[in-house]
C-alpha cells in the first residue's frame, strides 16, 4: 500500500471470488460424477429388465409351443410373432427378436422379429428374412448387430440400445435363443427430466451456502482481520494508537493475536520510551566527551609557533575522544626553548587526566629553570608518589638554547626523536625509566649541538604503530622515507606533512592509538628597519657578513640584497608622498634556506616583473633591469605581493642541494 | 675602495681593491671620466671580491671609454664569485674578461 506499490486486493474480495471459483468447479466435477453414477444405474437396470422381458417371452414361446406339440422352428413362427407383437404394442420393450443357432457352424436363423415399428429399416428387412439364414460367424456377433438397432429399426449414432439376450432348451431339446431391446433414448429424455429439479435445488442450496460461508467469514474472519490491520497500520504510520487496546474479536484465534499484539506494542512503547532515554544519556555522555576533550586539547599549546630562533610545527589526533598523549612547548625566560613530547599508557578520561596532570608538572617544572633531567625526577616524583591508577608515561623532553645552539635533552621510556639536517637521523638517547611507576629514580640527560635548519622531530608510537587495512604497520622506515621526502619538497608544515602519510596509509583502518608529532626547526631570524636610501645597504651588508654561512654564500646573498634593496630604494621611493615615516623593513632567516625578506611603505611596486631572464649583454645597450636579473639568478625563488599599503617581497636561497 | 690609476706608455692600468658595489661605483665611474688618452685600458680586479649590478655598470662605461679613445680593453684577475655574476649577464662572451 505504502511505497507507491499498487495496492493488493482486500482479502474479502479474493477469498469470496476464489471460493465462488473452488465450489463452482467442485459442484460441477460432483454433478458429472453424479450423472454418470446414476445414467450407469439405470443403464444396468435397463439391461436386467431386458433380460427379464426376453426370458418371460422365452418362456411363454417355449410352453405354448410344447402345448401344441411342436418345436420351437419355423413351426412356431405364428405363436412367436403374436407374443412378441404384444408386447411390443405394450410398449413393454422397443423390440423382441428369436433365433436358432443352425446346426452349420457361423448361421443363425430368425424365427421372428416384433418391434414396436415394424415397417422402418432394417426391422422390415429383417421380417422379410424371417426363417433364412444370416451369414453371421456367430450367435454372439448376430446380437451385436441386433443390438444395435434402435427403436426406429435402423443403426443410429445418437441412440444407444441396451439389449439383453437368453437361451433356452424347448420340448424337444433344440435350443432356442431370445432377445429384448431397449433404446436409452427414450431413458435419457426421462432421467434429465428427472434431474433438472435436483440441479436447480442443488444450485441455489449452494448459492446459499456460499452467502453463509461470506457471511461467516466476514464477521469471524475478515472484519476482525481488517480491524487488527487497521489498528497496526495506524501505530506504525503514526506511533499512535486508534482504540487503547484491541478489543477481543470473538473468535480464539484472533484473540490470541490481539493479546500478542497488545502486548507486543505495550513492549515496544516500553522500548522507545528506554531508547529515548539511552540517547539522551549519550548524548549527554558524549557532549561531556566533547567537553573534555576541549579542554584537553585547550591544554595543548598552539599547533604552530614561530620565533626568530626556532618555528614550531606541533599536532595532537587523539584515537577516542579524549587521548593520553601531549606534546607542549614554551619560550622560558631566559629564551631557551622547551619541548616535551609523552604518551600516557592508555586511553579515555583517565589517560587525558593523567596527561593533563604530567603536562602541567613538567611546565611547571621547565618554568622554575630546572635541567630536563630535573624535570623528569620531579615530574616522577610527583606522579609516583601519588599514582593508584599504575598508569605511565613515556616522555622525551628537551631544551634549546639559541645562543650557544645546544640542545639538552633527557628521555623516559620514549621513542628516540629525530635530528633532520638533509634526512632523517635517529638521536639515540640513554632511555631512562617511564614516568610514575617509582619515585626516587634517577634520570640522565644529554646534549648535541643543532645547526641552523635542523629540525628535532619528537613523535609518539600512534605514528609508527599505526595500522593499515592490512594489519600493517606504518614502521619507522615509512617514517624516515616520508621525512626525506619532505626534506627535497617545498612544504612548509612537516608535521602536516607526516600525518597526511600516514591518514593516506591508514586508508578506512581505524585509528588505535593517538597521534602525535612536534618537529621543532631551528633558525636564526634578524630584522633591520631601513631608510630608503642607498647607503642603509652597509647595514644589510653587515648583517649578512655576520651570518653562519660561508663566504661565497655570503657574497652571493649581498649581491642579491643590494640588487633589489637598490631598485626598491628607486622605483618605491622616487614618488614617495606621504606623511608617513618612510622605511624598508629588511629580515634575513636562516635555516634550512636562508629567507629574505623586504617590506616597505613606498608606492606599489613588483621588482618581479618586466625582467627579460634571457637578456644578452650588448655593451652599446642600455643596461636596464640588469641588477634584478643577476639577483633572480642567484635565488631560488621570488615572490611579491602587496597588502595593507606594503611592498612584501620574499626571497628564497635554498642551502642544500636536492 | 681604493683605486690605483697606473700609466705604462698608454697602458692604462685601474687597480681596484674593495667591493664593487652601488655606493663605490661612482667613485671608478669619476676615476673613468677622467682619462682621455689611452692606447690599452685595463681593470684589474684581482682584490674584488664583490660586483653588483653598479659595479658592472662601471665596467662597461670602462669598456665604452676604451672605445672612445682607440683603446685596447681588458679585465684581468677576476675571482671566481665575480665571474660567476659576470656570466649571469653574458659579459664574460663580449669582453675580454680573464680570471685569476
Amino acid at each position: 500500500m505504502r511505497n507507491g506499490k499498487k495496492r493488493k486486493g482486500s482479502l474479502t474480495q479474493s477469498l469470496t471470488f476464489r471460493m465462488a471459483v473452488l465450489l463452482i468447479t467442485m459442484f460441477l466435477l460432483t454433478s458429472l460424477c453424479c450423472y454418470h453414477t446414476v445414467a450407469g444405474l439405470v443403464n444396468e437396470q435397463e439391461k436386467i429388465y431386458c433380460e427379464a422381458v426376453a426370458n418371460n417371452f422365452l418362456d411363454s414361446v417355449c410352453a405354448q409351443a410344447a402345448e401344441r406339440g411342436i418345436p420351437v422352428d419355423e413351426r412356431s413362427a405364428s405363436i412367436i410373432d403374436t407374443l412378441g407383437r404384444k408386447l411390443c404394442n405394450r410398449n413393454v420393450v422397443s423390440y423382441v427378436f428369436t433365433y436358432v443357432v443352425c446346426p452349420e457352424e457361423n448361421k443363425v436363423m430368425v424365427l421372428g422379429v416384433s418391434a414396436q415399428n415394424e415397417s422402418m429399416g432394417e426391422i422390415k428387412e429383417l421380417k422379410k428374412k424371417r426363417l433364412q439364414e444370416l451369414d453371421y460367424p456367430n450367435d454372439d456377433s448376430f446380437e451385436l448387430w441386433i443390438s444395435g438397432l434402435s427403436d426406429s429399426g435402423i443403426k443410429d449414432k445418437k441412440n444407444e440400445t441396451i439389449c439383453a439376450v437368453c437361451s433356452q432348451q424347448d420340448s424337444f431339446g433344440n435350443i432356442v435363443k431370445a432377445g429384448a431391446a431397449i433404446t436409452v433414448k427414450a431413458m435419457d429424455d426421462d432421467t434429465n427430466e428427472d434431474f433438472k429439479p435436483l440441479i436447480l435445488i442443488i444450485i441455489v442450496m449452494f448459492f446459499v451456502l456460499m452467502l453463509c460461508i461470506y457471511l461467516i467469514m466476514k464477521s469471524k474472519v475478515l472484519r476482525p482481520a481488517k480491524r487488527i490491520g487497521q489498528f497496526m497500520t495506524a501505530y506504525i504510520k503514526d506511533g499512535k494508537r486508534t482504540e487503547n487496546k484491541l478489543e477481543e474479536c470473538g473468535s480464539y484465534e484472533f484473540d490470541l493475536i490481539a493479546l500478542s499484539l497488545n502486548e507486543m506494542i505495550d513492549e515496544l512503547d516500553s522500548y522507545v520510551e528506554n531508547i529515548k532515554e539511552l540517547n539522551e544519556a549519550q548524548a549527554s555522555h558524549k557532549a561531556e566527551l566533547d567537553i573534555a576533550s576541549s579542554i584537553q586539547q585547550g591544554f595543548l599549546s598552539p599547533g604552530r609557533f614561530r620565533a626568530a630562533n626556532c618555528e614550531i610545527a606541533a599536532m595532537m589526533t587523539p584515537a577516542k575522544n579524549v587521548g593520553g598523549d601531549l606534546y607542549d612547548y614554551m619560550v622560558l625566560d631566559d629564551g631557551r626553548i622547551f619541548v616535551s613530547i609523552a604518551d600516557v599508557s592508555g586511553k579515555g578520561i583517565a589517560a587525558s587526566m593523567y596527561m593533563a596532570v604530567t603536562l602541567v608538572f613538567m611546565k611547571q617544572y621547565a618554568s622554575a629553570g630546572n635541567s630536563p633531567a630535573q624535570i623528569l625526577r620531579e615530574t616522577n616524583n610527583i606522579i609516583a608518589r601519588n599514582n593508584k591508577g599504575m598508569l605511565f608515561a613515556t616522555a622525551f623532553i628537551g631544551i634549546y638554547n639559541p645562543e650557544t645552539r645546544e640542545f639538552v635533552y633527557s628521555n623516559a621510556g620514549h621513542l628516540p626523536p629525530y635530528i633532520i639536517s638533509n634526512k632523517a637521523k635517529p638521536l639515540t638517547s640513554i632511555q631512562n625509566l617511564v614516568l610514575g611507576l617509582y619515585p626516587d629514580e634517577q634520570y640522565e640527560e644529554e646534549k648535541i649541538r643543532l645547526d641552523y635548519g635542523d629540525i628535532v622531530f619528537l613523535y609518539t608510537d600512534g605514528v609508527t604503530e599505526a595500522i593499515n587495512e592490512n594489519k600493517k604497520f606504518f614502521g619507522e622506515k615509512r617514517l624516515e622515507n616520508i621525512i626525506n621526502e619532505y626534506v627535497v619538497s617545498d612544504e612548509k608544515n612537516i608535521v602536516k606533512y607526516v600525518y597526511n602519510d600516514v591518514v593516506d596509509f591508514m586508508g578506512k583502518a581505524e585509528q588505535f592509538d593517538d597521534i602525535t608529532m612536534l618537529a621543532c626547526v631551528v633558525k636564526h631570524r634578524t630584522t633591520l628597519e631601513l631608510k630608503p636610501d642607498t647607503k642603509e645597504f652597509a647595514k644589510i651588508k653587515n648583517q649578512i657578513l655576520e651570518s653562519e654561512l660561508d663566504h661565497s654564500m655570503k657574497l652571493s646573498l649581498c649581491v642579491v640584497a643590494e640588487e633589489i634593496f637598490v631598485n626598491i630604494c628607486s622605483y618605491a621611493f622616487e614618488k614617495f608622498e606621504s606623511d608617513k615615516e618612510p622605511f624598508i623593513k629588511f629580515t634575513f632567516e636562516h635555516s634550512n634556506r636562508i629567507l629574505i625578506k623586504f617590506e616597505d611603505n613606498g608606492i606599489p611596486y613588483d621588482p618581479t616583473t618586466n625582467v627579460d631572464m634571457d637578456v644578452d649583454y650588448d655593451p652599446d645597450e642600455q643596461l636596464g633591469g640588469l641588477g634584478r636579473i643577476i639577483a633572480f639568478n642567484i635565488a631560488d625563488s621570488v615572490g611579491y605581493k602587496y597588502e595593507n599599503d606594503i611592498n612584501k617581497l620574499v626571497i628564497i636561497k635554498n642551502l642544500k642541494e636536492d | 675602495m681604493i683605486i690605483e690609476q697606473k700609466n705604462d706608455n698608454g697602458k692604462v692600468t685601474l687597480v681596484i681593491e674593495g667591493w664593487l658595489d652601488h655606493d663605490s661605483a661612482s667613485q671608478l665611474g669619476d676615476v673613468i671620466e677622467t682619462i682621455d688618452a689611452a692606447n690599452e685600458l685595463i681593470l684589474d680586479l684581482e682584490k674584488v671580491e664583490y660586483v653588483s649590478s653598479a659595479g658592472i655598470r662601471m665596467i662597461v662605461l670602462a669598456h665604452r671609454k676604451a672605445k672612445e679613445v682607440n683603446a685596447e680593453f681588458s679585465v684581468i684577475n677576476v675571482n671566481s664569485e665575480v665571474m660567476t655574476i659576470l656570466s649571469m649577464t653574458g659579459l664574460d662572451k663580449k669582453l675580454a674578461i680573464t680570471g685569476k
